[in-house]
Protein backbone atom coordinates (compact mmCIF):
# COMPACT_ATOMS: atom_id res chain seq x y z
CA UNK A 1 0.00 0.00 0.00
CA UNK A 2 1.10 3.34 -0.57
CA UNK A 3 1.03 6.66 0.82
CA UNK A 4 1.88 10.08 1.13
CA UNK A 5 3.67 9.27 -1.86
CA UNK A 6 4.27 13.09 -3.46
CA UNK A 7 6.78 13.62 -6.20
CA UNK A 8 7.19 15.60 -9.58
CA UNK A 9 9.13 14.51 -12.74
CA UNK A 10 10.22 16.62 -15.79
CA UNK A 11 11.07 16.30 -19.17
CA UNK A 12 15.14 14.44 -19.99
CA UNK A 13 15.03 13.23 -16.40
CA UNK A 14 15.78 9.46 -15.42
CA UNK A 15 14.69 9.14 -11.55
CA UNK A 16 16.09 5.76 -10.21
CA UNK A 17 13.45 4.14 -7.78
CA UNK A 18 14.25 3.01 -4.57
CA UNK A 19 13.43 0.47 -1.89
CA UNK A 20 13.60 -3.05 -0.75
CA UNK A 21 11.14 -5.31 -1.59
CA UNK A 22 7.59 -5.06 -1.06
CA UNK A 23 8.52 -1.63 -0.31
CA UNK A 24 5.57 -0.78 -3.18
CA UNK A 25 8.05 0.48 -6.11
CA UNK A 26 6.37 -2.18 -8.57
CA UNK A 27 2.98 -0.77 -7.24
CA UNK A 28 3.55 3.16 -7.92
CA UNK A 29 5.21 1.70 -11.41
CA UNK A 30 2.07 -0.02 -12.19
CA UNK A 31 -0.24 3.01 -11.00
CA UNK A 32 1.69 5.43 -13.21
CA UNK A 33 1.30 3.39 -16.02
CA UNK A 34 -2.53 2.69 -15.67
CA UNK A 35 -1.84 -0.58 -14.70
CA UNK A 36 -3.70 -0.03 -11.91
CA UNK A 37 -5.98 2.46 -9.99
CA UNK A 38 -4.89 4.28 -6.92
CA UNK A 39 -8.34 4.24 -4.45
CA UNK A 40 -7.27 7.58 -3.43
CA UNK A 41 -5.38 10.56 -4.35
CA UNK A 42 -4.30 11.86 -7.35
CA UNK A 43 -1.60 10.96 -10.41
CA UNK A 44 -1.18 13.15 -13.21
CA UNK A 45 0.67 12.81 -16.57
CA UNK A 46 1.06 15.85 -18.38
CA UNK A 47 -1.73 17.28 -16.87
CA UNK A 48 -3.97 14.68 -17.46
CA UNK A 49 -5.22 11.89 -15.19
CA UNK A 50 -2.94 8.81 -15.68
CA UNK A 51 -5.82 6.15 -16.37
CA UNK A 52 -6.90 9.01 -19.43
CA UNK A 53 -6.61 7.82 -22.53
CA UNK A 54 -4.32 11.33 -23.11
CA UNK A 55 -2.32 9.94 -20.48
CA UNK A 56 -1.57 6.07 -21.47
CA UNK A 57 -0.63 7.77 -25.49
CA UNK A 58 2.39 8.87 -23.84
CA UNK A 59 3.17 6.69 -21.47
CA UNK A 60 5.50 2.88 -21.93
CA UNK A 61 5.77 0.49 -19.18
CA UNK A 62 8.68 -2.07 -19.15
CA UNK A 63 8.84 -4.77 -17.23
CA UNK A 64 10.90 -7.67 -16.21
CA UNK A 65 8.42 -9.59 -18.39
CA UNK A 66 7.88 -8.82 -22.17
CA UNK A 67 4.26 -8.32 -22.13
CA UNK A 68 4.10 -9.96 -25.77
CA UNK A 69 2.33 -13.04 -26.08
CA UNK A 70 4.76 -15.62 -26.87
CA UNK A 71 2.62 -17.55 -29.48
CA UNK A 72 3.38 -14.58 -31.57
CA UNK A 73 5.86 -13.47 -33.56
CA UNK A 74 7.76 -9.69 -32.35
CA UNK A 75 6.41 -8.70 -35.56
CA UNK A 76 2.26 -9.75 -35.14
CA UNK A 77 3.07 -8.57 -31.06
CA UNK A 78 4.08 -5.29 -32.17
CA UNK A 79 1.70 -4.60 -34.82
CA UNK A 80 -1.60 -5.54 -32.27
CA UNK A 81 0.09 -3.17 -29.52
CA UNK A 82 -0.17 -0.56 -32.67
CA UNK A 83 -3.13 -0.94 -33.22
CA UNK A 84 -4.29 -0.45 -29.57
CA UNK A 85 -2.47 2.49 -29.97
CA UNK A 86 -4.11 4.14 -32.64
CA UNK A 87 -1.45 4.13 -35.00
CA UNK A 88 -2.42 4.83 -38.56
CA UNK A 89 0.35 2.11 -40.16
CA UNK A 90 0.84 -0.30 -37.50
CA UNK A 91 3.61 -2.57 -39.51
CA UNK A 92 5.42 1.14 -40.41
CA UNK A 93 5.73 2.12 -36.78
CA UNK A 94 6.47 -1.52 -35.69
CA UNK A 95 9.56 -1.59 -38.09
CA UNK A 96 10.92 1.81 -36.81
CA UNK A 97 10.16 0.83 -33.54
CA UNK A 98 12.39 -2.38 -34.09
CA UNK A 99 15.02 -0.26 -35.51
CA UNK A 100 15.36 2.17 -32.75
CA UNK A 101 16.44 -0.70 -30.91
CA UNK A 102 18.50 -2.45 -33.63
CA UNK A 103 16.23 -5.53 -33.04
CA UNK A 104 14.65 -5.44 -36.65
CA UNK A 105 16.47 -9.87 -37.21
CA UNK A 106 13.76 -10.39 -34.35
CA UNK A 107 10.99 -9.12 -36.38
CA UNK A 108 9.53 -13.22 -37.41
CA UNK A 109 10.45 -14.72 -34.53
CA UNK A 110 7.85 -15.82 -32.52
CA UNK A 111 8.55 -14.21 -28.76
CA UNK A 112 8.71 -17.58 -26.65
CA UNK A 113 11.71 -18.66 -28.62
CA UNK A 114 13.46 -15.37 -27.30
CA UNK A 115 16.73 -15.17 -25.13
CA UNK A 116 15.69 -13.12 -22.03
CA UNK A 117 17.85 -10.11 -23.62
CA UNK A 118 15.82 -10.33 -26.29
CA UNK A 119 12.64 -10.21 -25.08
CA UNK A 120 13.63 -7.31 -23.20
CA UNK A 121 14.84 -5.86 -26.53
CA UNK A 122 11.27 -6.77 -28.30
CA UNK A 123 9.56 -5.41 -25.15
CA UNK A 124 11.25 -2.48 -25.30
CA UNK A 125 10.27 -1.57 -28.97
CA UNK A 126 6.68 -2.01 -27.97
CA UNK A 127 6.92 0.78 -24.99
CA UNK A 128 8.75 2.68 -28.17
CA UNK A 129 6.05 2.09 -30.92
CA UNK A 130 3.88 5.20 -29.80
CA UNK A 131 6.49 7.25 -29.21
CA UNK A 132 5.99 7.90 -25.45
CA UNK A 133 7.10 11.15 -23.57
CA UNK A 134 7.33 9.23 -20.04
CA UNK A 135 8.92 5.60 -19.94
CA UNK A 136 8.41 3.43 -17.15
CA UNK A 137 11.05 0.77 -16.01
CA UNK A 138 10.27 -1.85 -13.52
CA UNK A 139 13.54 -4.13 -13.08
CA UNK A 140 14.58 -3.98 -16.31
CA UNK A 141 17.71 -5.68 -16.39
CA UNK A 142 16.69 -8.45 -14.08
CA UNK A 143 18.34 -12.00 -15.35
CA UNK A 144 20.32 -10.13 -18.23
CA UNK A 145 23.19 -10.58 -18.82
CA UNK A 146 26.49 -7.91 -18.39
CA UNK A 147 26.21 -7.13 -22.05
CA UNK A 148 22.92 -6.56 -22.91
CA UNK A 149 22.83 -4.40 -18.87
CA UNK A 150 25.69 -2.35 -21.03
CA UNK A 151 23.51 -1.93 -23.97
CA UNK A 152 20.48 -1.25 -21.67
CA UNK A 153 21.62 1.59 -20.04
CA UNK A 154 23.02 2.97 -23.59
CA UNK A 155 19.86 2.94 -24.78
CA UNK A 156 18.02 4.81 -21.50
CA UNK A 157 20.83 7.15 -21.70
CA UNK A 158 20.30 7.97 -25.53
CA UNK A 159 16.21 8.26 -25.00
CA UNK A 160 16.96 10.15 -21.60
CA UNK A 161 18.70 12.88 -24.01
CA UNK A 162 15.63 12.78 -26.41
CA UNK A 163 13.97 14.67 -23.57
CA UNK A 164 11.98 11.44 -22.68
CA UNK A 165 11.40 11.07 -18.26
CA UNK A 166 12.40 7.58 -16.99
CA UNK A 167 11.25 6.60 -13.93
CA UNK A 168 13.40 3.29 -13.12
CA UNK A 169 13.38 0.72 -10.45
CA UNK A 170 16.43 -1.73 -10.41
CA UNK A 171 17.63 -3.90 -7.47
CA UNK A 172 21.36 -3.49 -9.45
CA UNK A 173 21.82 0.04 -8.65
CA UNK A 174 25.34 -0.30 -10.08
CA UNK A 175 23.87 -0.73 -13.36
CA UNK A 176 23.09 2.42 -13.98
CA UNK A 177 25.26 4.46 -11.74
CA UNK A 178 26.16 7.93 -13.03
CA UNK A 179 23.00 8.00 -15.00
CA UNK A 180 20.74 8.72 -12.86
CA UNK A 181 19.46 12.44 -12.26
CA UNK A 182 17.88 11.82 -8.88
CA UNK A 183 16.02 9.30 -6.56
CA UNK A 184 12.95 8.26 -4.64
CA UNK A 185 13.32 6.44 -2.21
CA UNK A 186 10.23 3.92 -0.45
CA UNK A 187 9.54 2.57 2.58
CA UNK A 188 6.61 0.89 3.28
CA UNK A 189 4.76 2.65 0.78
CA UNK A 190 6.17 6.08 1.67
CA UNK A 191 8.33 8.10 0.12
CA UNK A 192 11.48 9.10 2.34
CA UNK A 193 13.56 11.21 0.02
CA UNK A 194 13.20 12.47 -3.45
CA UNK A 195 16.58 14.19 -3.69
CA UNK A 196 18.62 14.60 -6.51
CA UNK A 197 22.29 13.29 -6.98
CA UNK A 198 24.14 15.91 -9.04
CA UNK A 199 25.79 13.52 -10.62
CA UNK A 200 26.95 15.34 -13.57
CA UNK A 201 26.89 12.98 -16.03
CA UNK A 202 24.28 13.73 -18.09
CA UNK A 203 24.60 14.36 -21.71
CA UNK A 204 25.77 11.23 -23.95
CA UNK A 205 25.89 7.92 -23.18
CA UNK A 206 27.77 7.56 -20.25
CA UNK A 207 29.94 4.92 -20.48
CA UNK A 208 28.59 1.78 -18.54
CA UNK A 209 29.87 -1.39 -16.19
CA UNK A 210 30.14 -3.49 -19.99
CA UNK A 211 32.52 -5.79 -19.94
CA UNK A 212 35.18 -5.26 -22.36
CA UNK A 213 34.30 -7.63 -24.41
CA UNK A 214 31.07 -5.82 -25.52
CA UNK A 215 31.05 -4.27 -28.85
CA UNK A 216 29.45 -1.01 -28.84
CA UNK A 217 25.94 -0.46 -27.64
CA UNK A 218 23.60 -1.94 -30.03
CA UNK A 219 20.53 -0.48 -28.12
CA UNK A 220 19.30 3.23 -28.32
CA UNK A 221 17.09 5.28 -30.27
CA UNK A 222 17.92 7.15 -33.40
CA UNK A 223 16.62 9.52 -35.13
CA UNK A 224 14.21 12.10 -33.35
CA UNK A 225 11.31 10.70 -34.01
CA UNK A 226 12.18 8.04 -31.18
CA UNK A 227 12.24 10.30 -28.17
CA UNK A 228 9.49 12.22 -26.33
CA UNK A 229 8.18 15.54 -27.94
CA UNK A 230 8.71 17.53 -24.53
CA UNK A 231 10.00 20.70 -25.55
CA UNK A 232 11.80 21.25 -22.62
CA UNK A 233 15.32 20.85 -22.38
CA UNK A 234 16.74 18.96 -20.17
CA UNK A 235 18.00 19.20 -16.13
CA UNK A 236 16.96 20.81 -13.72
CA UNK A 237 17.81 24.52 -14.55
CA UNK A 238 15.42 24.28 -17.60
CA UNK A 239 13.15 22.12 -17.28
CA UNK A 240 10.43 20.92 -19.77
CA UNK A 241 6.80 20.07 -19.02
CA UNK A 242 6.53 17.89 -15.95
CA UNK A 243 5.44 14.74 -17.03
CA UNK A 244 4.66 13.88 -13.66
CA UNK A 245 2.76 15.21 -11.33
CA UNK A 246 1.91 13.95 -8.27
CA UNK A 247 0.30 11.42 -6.37
CA UNK A 248 -0.76 11.55 -2.97
CA UNK B 1 -13.37 3.61 -35.91
CA UNK B 2 -10.79 2.95 -33.51
CA UNK B 3 -12.62 0.95 -31.34
CA UNK B 4 -13.89 -1.92 -34.70
CA UNK B 5 -10.03 -1.63 -35.40
CA UNK B 6 -9.20 -2.73 -31.75
CA UNK B 7 -12.28 -5.47 -32.00
CA UNK B 8 -10.82 -6.95 -34.93
CA UNK B 9 -7.59 -6.94 -34.26
CA UNK B 10 -8.17 -8.82 -30.38
CA UNK B 11 -10.27 -11.32 -31.97
CA UNK B 12 -7.72 -11.91 -35.22
CA UNK B 13 -4.82 -11.45 -32.27
CA UNK B 14 -6.99 -14.78 -30.48
CA UNK B 15 -7.97 -16.62 -33.23
CA UNK B 16 -4.33 -16.36 -34.53
CA UNK B 17 -2.81 -17.53 -31.28
CA UNK B 18 -5.58 -20.48 -31.02
CA UNK B 19 -4.78 -21.84 -34.26
CA UNK B 20 -1.37 -21.90 -33.24
CA UNK B 21 -1.49 -23.69 -30.08
CA UNK B 22 -5.03 -25.84 -30.49
CA UNK B 23 -5.16 -25.31 -26.53
CA UNK B 24 -8.73 -24.89 -26.44
CA UNK B 25 -9.98 -26.46 -29.34
CA UNK B 26 -8.41 -29.70 -28.56
CA UNK B 27 -9.28 -29.58 -24.56
CA UNK B 28 -13.24 -28.68 -25.34
CA UNK B 29 -13.09 -30.85 -28.53
CA UNK B 30 -11.93 -34.10 -26.75
CA UNK B 31 -14.04 -32.99 -23.63
CA UNK B 32 -17.40 -32.51 -25.72
CA UNK B 33 -16.88 -35.82 -27.93
CA UNK B 34 -16.35 -37.54 -24.69
CA UNK B 35 -19.65 -36.74 -23.43
CA UNK B 36 -21.67 -37.41 -26.63
CA UNK B 37 -20.14 -40.87 -27.35
CA UNK B 38 -20.64 -41.73 -23.81
CA UNK B 39 -24.23 -40.17 -23.21
CA UNK B 40 -24.90 -42.70 -26.78
CA UNK B 41 -23.89 -45.67 -24.85
CA UNK B 42 -25.98 -45.23 -21.99
CA UNK B 43 -29.07 -44.36 -23.19
CA UNK B 44 -29.01 -46.33 -26.23
CA UNK B 45 -30.41 -43.64 -27.97
CA UNK B 46 -33.34 -43.89 -30.37
CA UNK B 47 -35.44 -41.48 -31.95
CA UNK B 48 -37.91 -41.17 -29.28
CA UNK B 49 -35.90 -40.89 -26.40
CA UNK B 50 -33.72 -38.11 -28.53
CA UNK B 51 -37.05 -35.90 -29.12
CA UNK B 52 -37.62 -36.08 -25.38
CA UNK B 53 -34.35 -35.32 -23.93
CA UNK B 54 -31.91 -34.79 -26.51
CA UNK B 55 -32.20 -30.73 -25.63
CA UNK B 56 -30.49 -31.15 -22.28
CA UNK B 57 -27.89 -34.21 -23.27
CA UNK B 58 -26.72 -31.73 -26.18
CA UNK B 59 -26.19 -28.97 -24.15
CA UNK B 60 -24.47 -30.67 -21.54
CA UNK B 61 -21.92 -31.28 -23.47
CA UNK B 62 -21.83 -27.70 -25.40
CA UNK B 63 -21.96 -26.35 -21.87
CA UNK B 64 -19.18 -27.69 -20.54
CA UNK B 65 -16.97 -27.73 -23.26
CA UNK B 66 -17.45 -23.29 -23.23
CA UNK B 67 -16.56 -23.61 -20.34
CA UNK B 68 -13.56 -25.25 -21.71
CA UNK B 69 -12.79 -22.51 -23.62
CA UNK B 70 -14.26 -19.23 -21.67
CA UNK B 71 -11.84 -20.36 -19.19
CA UNK B 72 -8.53 -19.72 -21.56
CA UNK B 73 -10.05 -16.58 -23.20
CA UNK B 74 -7.73 -14.82 -20.53
CA UNK B 75 -5.67 -17.28 -19.23
CA UNK B 76 -3.85 -16.94 -22.28
CA UNK B 77 -3.11 -13.49 -21.53
CA UNK B 78 -1.37 -14.59 -18.06
CA UNK B 79 1.55 -15.77 -20.43
CA UNK B 80 4.87 -12.76 -19.89
CA UNK B 81 1.69 -11.02 -18.77
CA UNK B 82 0.34 -9.55 -21.43
CA UNK B 83 -2.86 -8.68 -19.81
CA UNK B 84 -0.79 -5.79 -18.50
CA UNK B 85 0.18 -4.75 -21.77
CA UNK B 86 -3.58 -4.57 -22.68
CA UNK B 87 -4.61 -2.51 -19.39
CA UNK B 88 -1.62 -0.34 -20.30
CA UNK B 89 -2.84 0.92 -23.68
CA UNK B 90 -5.01 3.72 -24.52
CA UNK B 91 -7.78 1.05 -26.45
CA UNK B 92 -10.81 1.32 -25.19
CA UNK B 93 -11.99 -1.73 -22.59
CA UNK B 94 -15.03 -2.55 -24.20
CA UNK B 95 -13.38 -3.26 -27.74
CA UNK B 96 -10.76 -5.57 -26.04
CA UNK B 97 -13.58 -7.31 -24.29
CA UNK B 98 -15.57 -7.44 -26.99
CA UNK B 99 -12.78 -9.11 -29.26
CA UNK B 100 -12.33 -11.62 -26.53
CA UNK B 101 -16.28 -12.23 -26.50
CA UNK B 102 -16.18 -12.85 -30.00
CA UNK B 103 -12.79 -14.90 -30.36
CA UNK B 104 -14.63 -17.36 -28.27
CA UNK B 105 -18.01 -17.19 -30.06
CA UNK B 106 -16.79 -18.32 -32.86
CA UNK B 107 -14.42 -21.17 -31.42
CA UNK B 108 -16.98 -22.63 -29.86
CA UNK B 109 -19.70 -22.20 -32.55
CA UNK B 110 -16.90 -24.10 -34.60
CA UNK B 111 -16.94 -27.05 -31.98
CA UNK B 112 -20.74 -27.42 -32.10
CA UNK B 113 -21.08 -27.26 -35.50
CA UNK B 114 -18.64 -30.15 -35.71
CA UNK B 115 -20.55 -32.16 -33.23
CA UNK B 116 -24.14 -31.38 -34.25
CA UNK B 117 -23.82 -33.95 -37.23
CA UNK B 118 -22.20 -36.22 -35.24
CA UNK B 119 -24.81 -35.86 -32.12
CA UNK B 120 -27.81 -36.36 -35.29
CA UNK B 121 -26.09 -39.70 -36.20
CA UNK B 122 -25.33 -40.94 -32.84
CA UNK B 123 -28.76 -39.76 -31.47
CA UNK B 124 -30.74 -41.15 -34.31
CA UNK B 125 -32.29 -37.55 -34.62
CA UNK B 126 -35.56 -37.53 -35.61
CA UNK B 127 -36.83 -36.78 -38.80
CA UNK B 128 -39.45 -34.30 -37.77
CA UNK B 129 -36.29 -31.95 -36.37
CA UNK B 130 -36.46 -28.50 -37.37
CA UNK B 131 -33.22 -28.60 -37.74
CA UNK B 132 -33.14 -24.24 -38.50
CA UNK B 133 -34.79 -23.71 -35.11
CA UNK B 134 -31.73 -26.05 -33.34
CA UNK B 135 -29.31 -24.42 -34.96
CA UNK B 136 -30.82 -20.73 -34.60
CA UNK B 137 -31.10 -22.01 -30.88
CA UNK B 138 -27.25 -23.00 -31.04
CA UNK B 139 -26.45 -19.22 -32.19
CA UNK B 140 -28.45 -17.54 -29.38
CA UNK B 141 -27.65 -19.86 -26.89
CA UNK B 142 -23.39 -19.41 -27.14
CA UNK B 143 -23.91 -15.82 -27.75
CA UNK B 144 -25.13 -15.87 -24.38
CA UNK B 145 -22.77 -17.99 -22.64
CA UNK B 146 -19.62 -16.22 -24.32
CA UNK B 147 -20.80 -12.93 -23.33
CA UNK B 148 -21.08 -13.79 -19.74
CA UNK B 149 -18.44 -16.05 -19.70
CA UNK B 150 -16.16 -13.63 -20.95
CA UNK B 151 -16.81 -11.01 -18.62
CA UNK B 152 -16.21 -13.47 -15.76
CA UNK B 153 -13.33 -15.21 -17.40
CA UNK B 154 -11.53 -12.01 -17.15
CA UNK B 155 -12.83 -11.11 -13.01
CA UNK B 156 -11.50 -14.72 -12.63
CA UNK B 157 -8.01 -14.87 -13.90
CA UNK B 158 -6.07 -13.48 -11.10
CA UNK B 159 -7.97 -16.15 -8.66
CA UNK B 160 -6.22 -19.26 -7.19
CA UNK B 161 -9.62 -21.13 -7.56
CA UNK B 162 -10.08 -19.92 -11.06
CA UNK B 163 -11.20 -23.07 -12.24
CA UNK B 164 -13.84 -23.68 -9.43
CA UNK B 165 -14.63 -19.74 -9.74
CA UNK B 166 -15.53 -19.50 -13.21
CA UNK B 167 -18.30 -22.06 -13.47
CA UNK B 168 -19.31 -20.48 -9.80
CA UNK B 169 -20.02 -17.32 -11.67
CA UNK B 170 -21.05 -18.32 -14.76
CA UNK B 171 -24.12 -21.07 -14.60
CA UNK B 172 -26.16 -19.22 -12.05
CA UNK B 173 -26.16 -16.05 -13.66
CA UNK B 174 -27.41 -18.09 -17.05
CA UNK B 175 -29.54 -20.30 -15.73
CA UNK B 176 -32.57 -17.60 -17.33
CA UNK B 177 -30.31 -18.36 -20.63
CA UNK B 178 -29.76 -22.46 -20.18
CA UNK B 179 -33.41 -23.12 -19.65
CA UNK B 180 -34.24 -21.24 -22.58
CA UNK B 181 -31.37 -22.86 -24.72
CA UNK B 182 -32.53 -26.57 -23.92
CA UNK B 183 -36.39 -25.89 -24.04
CA UNK B 184 -35.97 -24.56 -27.32
CA UNK B 185 -33.56 -27.03 -28.40
CA UNK B 186 -36.24 -29.86 -27.38
CA UNK B 187 -39.00 -28.54 -28.67
CA UNK B 188 -37.21 -28.41 -32.55
CA UNK B 189 -35.58 -31.67 -32.22
CA UNK B 190 -39.53 -32.97 -31.68
CA UNK B 191 -40.56 -31.18 -34.18
CA UNK B 192 -43.38 -30.43 -32.03
CA UNK B 193 -43.50 -26.55 -33.09
CA UNK B 194 -41.79 -23.49 -32.77
CA UNK B 195 -40.11 -21.70 -29.47
CA UNK B 196 -40.69 -18.37 -30.26
CA UNK B 197 -41.26 -17.46 -26.50
CA UNK B 198 -37.84 -19.31 -25.99
CA UNK B 199 -35.99 -17.50 -28.46
CA UNK B 200 -37.33 -14.39 -27.52
CA UNK B 201 -36.33 -14.79 -23.95
CA UNK B 202 -32.75 -15.63 -25.49
CA UNK B 203 -32.53 -12.68 -27.64
CA UNK B 204 -33.66 -10.44 -24.90
CA UNK B 205 -31.15 -12.06 -22.45
CA UNK B 206 -28.22 -11.51 -25.09
CA UNK B 207 -28.75 -8.06 -25.51
CA UNK B 208 -29.00 -7.00 -21.88
CA UNK B 209 -26.14 -9.26 -20.97
CA UNK B 210 -23.85 -8.27 -23.77
CA UNK B 211 -24.40 -4.62 -23.23
CA UNK B 212 -23.91 -5.03 -19.55
CA UNK B 213 -20.88 -6.60 -20.25
CA UNK B 214 -19.07 -3.91 -22.24
CA UNK B 215 -20.41 -0.97 -20.39
CA UNK B 216 -18.24 -3.00 -17.42
CA UNK B 217 -15.54 -4.28 -19.53
CA UNK B 218 -13.27 -1.13 -17.77
CA UNK B 219 -14.02 -2.51 -14.58
CA UNK B 220 -13.78 -6.25 -15.31
CA UNK B 221 -10.25 -5.74 -16.74
CA UNK B 222 -9.22 -3.44 -13.69
CA UNK B 223 -8.87 -6.36 -11.37
CA UNK B 224 -6.54 -7.61 -9.97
Amino acid sequence: MLREVSFSAAGGELLALRGANGAGKTTLLRILAGALRPSLGEVTVAGAPVASVEARRITGFLSHQSLLHPTLTVMENLEFFATLFSLPRPRAAAVQALDQVNGGYLAGRRVGELSQGMKQKAALARCLLHQPRLLLLDEPIASLDRTTVAEMRACLARLRDQGLTLILSSHQEEAFAGLTDGELTLERGRLLTGAYTDSGTRGGVAPGPAPSDSAAPAWGSRGPQAGASTSGTRGRAAQGPAPIEAMR
Amino acid sequence: MNDWRVFLAVLRRDLRIELRTREAMLAMGFYALLVIVIFSFAFNADAALTARAGGGLLWVAFLFAALVALDRAFLRESAEASLTGLQTTPASPAAIVGGKFASSFLLILALEAVLLPLFAVLFNAPPATRWWGVIATMLLGTWALAANGTYFSAMSVHARQRGLLLPLLLLPVSIPAILAMVQATQVYLSGAGVANYWLKLLVGYDIIFTLLGLALAEVVLAVE
